[in-house]
Formats: C-alpha cells, sequence, structure tokens
C-alpha cells in the first residue's frame, strides 16, 4: 500500500534478474535445509520472500528436526505477531564457550513472549532468562524429536 | 551379453543428441521409467538444453562407471567420485548450477540434485552477511529501505 511505484519495479526486476526466486520452493528448502544456522539468520535479511519462507511454521519444524544426532535450538523472539529476533545454534558450533547463551535486549524493545524450540528439555538453561526481565512475560515451549 | 550394451540416443530441446548407454539411463528415474514405457531408440528432452543435458550425462556415466567398477575398492572409488564431484560443481556458474537443479528436479536424479543444491547452500555459507548473499546470488531484495533498516535495527542487539 506504500511505495507502490517502487515495488511494482523491484517486482520487474524480481522476475528477471532474480533466479533464485524461479527455483521451485520445494527446492528452495531443500538448499535451506543444507545450511547452518548462521547462514539461515543472514538469508533473513535479504530478502521478504526468504524471511517468509525461512519464518514459516512448516520449515521451521522440517529444519529442527532435520538431524537428531546433531541437536538443534532454534530461539525466536516476538513481539505482538511480528518475529523480531530468529536465532538458532547447535551444540556443535557453541560446544565449549556457550553454556549458556544471553541476550541483552534494549529496554525499548517491547517483548510480548519468548518462544523456544528446543530438542533438548534443558534449553532453559542456556538462556539467562534474568535479562529479560520481570517486564517481560516469558514463556518457553520445547519440542522433542522422539 | 554384457559386450552388447544397449544404446540410447537423448536429444535435447535444441535438438543436441547425446548415444549413452542404457545404463547411464537409469540413473534418471524420468528417464528410466520412459525407457521402460516407450522402448524407442531416441528420446527428446523438451525441458532440457544441449548445453545442460551435456552435463547430466557427463554427471551420469561418471557416476555409472563408478558404481560398476568399484565392486572391490568401494571406498578408494568413492573418495575418487567425491573429488570429480567437487571438480565437476567448481567449474560451474551459478546459473549453471540452478538449470543443473531444475533438469536433475526433471529428471528426478537424486543424488545430481543434491550435489546441485549442496553447491548453492555452500556458496551461502561463504557469505558473510545478507548484503553479499544478495550480491553473490542475484536475491533482488523486497525490502524497502526503511523496512531493512528498521528490521536490521531491531535485530542488531541479537547478534553479535
Amino acid at each position: 500500500m506504500k511505495r507502490i511505484k517502487r515495488s511494482k519495479k523491484r517486482d520487474e526486476r524480481n522476475d528477471i534478474n532474480d533466479p533464485f526466486i524461479m527455483i521451485p520452493m520445494e527446492l528452495k528448502v531443500m538448499i535451506l535445509m543444507k545450511l547452518p544456522p548462521r547462514s539461515i539468520a543472514r538469508l533473513r535479511f535479504a530478502s521478504k520472500h526468504l524471511s517468509s519462507i525461512i519464518l514459516g511454521k512448516e520449515f521451521t519444524e522440517m529444519y529442527m528436526t532435520r538431524s537428531s544426532s546433531q541437536p538443534r535450538h532454534l530461539v525466536s523472539v516476538h513481539r505482538g505477531s511480528d518475529m523480531q529476533l530468529f536465532h538458532s545454534f547447535s551444540q556443535e558450533e557453541h560446544s565449549n564457550d556457550h553454556d549458556k547463551v544471553s541476550y541483552t535486549l534494549d529496554p525499548d524493545v517491547r517483548l510480548i513472549f519468548i518462544v523456544i524450540f528446543s530438542l533438548l528439555d534443558e534449553v532453559a538453561k542456556y538462556i539467562d532468562v534474568d535479562k529479560f526481565g520481570k517486564a517481560y512475560k516469558c514463556s518457553f515451549f520445547s519440542f522433542h524429536l522422539m | 551379453m554384457e559386450n552388447e550394451k544397449k544404446m540410447i540416443t537423448l536429444k535435447s530441446s535444441d535438438d543436441v543428441t547425446f548415444e549413452v548407454e542404457e545404463a547411464v539411463v537409469l540413473e534418471s528415474q524420468f528417464l528410466s521409467h520412459l525407457v521402460q514405457d516407450c522402448p524407442a531408440p531416441e528420446h527428446k528432452i523438451k525441458e532440457v538444453t544441449g548445453k545442460i543435458l551435456s552435463k547430466v550425462v557427463e554427471y551420469c556415466e561418471k557416476h555409472v562407471v563408478v558404481v560398476v567398477d568399484g565392486g572391490d575398492s568401494s571406498s578408494s572409488s568413492g573418495d575418487d567420485l567425491k573429488k570429480w564431484d567437487d571438480k565437476f560443481i567448481k567449474e560451474m556458474d551459478l546459473s549453471t548450477v540452478y538449470d543443473l537443479i531444475a533438469a536433475a528436479n526433471y529428471l528426478n536424479i537424486q543424488a545430481l540434485l543434491d550435489l546441485m543444491c549442496q553447491r548453492v547452500a555452500d556458496v551461502i555459507t561463504a557469505c558473510k552477511d545478507h548484503k553479499e548473499i544478495r550480491e553473490t546470488l542475484g536475491i533482488v531484495s523486497d525490502y524497502t529501505a526503511e523496512e531493512e533498516a528498521e528490521v536490521l535495527k531491531e535485530n542488531e542487539w541479537a547478534f553479535d
């Protein structure tokens, strides 16, 4: 609804110059499934189209359970209905130095709830909940592969 | 019997022909069904160009040979095959990779599809940020400048 002129131009350019967008969805997902969490997080900022795939429930669940031998955590922080943060890390990448992962939050960011997907039950211990303070209502959800 | 290998001709969309052994064709699920259902000596593949079909044939020929010959020393031939695959994809530009993804998907050659998707994934993994990903893959951002600034601002505290 805003910037109609500009988005029209973008659409035209998409068709001609964006070969990635032309790849069928299931193949895009196949490529995304091969990416490490860090790259997934970066891809989110590359385009809204990719962001919508990555943040989609279907992909999130598939990505999370892609390997049972490699525990994978996916952390998403929501504000209202908009996801503000998408972060994922695996045990492999943070084997030694991440007994605890903490996010220092900008107090202006009003977080409504935090959803944590994890293959491990003890995920809560990786997150420093105190950092979020009492002003934030936190919910934790754990999912198990088995 | 072994000496009389059945040959099949594949013709690309732009009428380039490739004569290959039947075993090579069987690497493709799509083509093996086609050959079974329609035992003609020549098959036209309208969806794939000669340039891409030559790559597909090259890949399938290599993989058939190794599987057939590799009976005894399967591990070393597996390594050789991996080296060959690495060389095969390194020589390729991304647009060829995209075309091969489409072709491998259409012809249903799972190993080739996997290899090509892995190639794109490796390219993305090597990028240090979203801008480099855009440039490398030719992704056109559909974020407006304001939206992008907003998304990045809201997320900068979350990443190192």
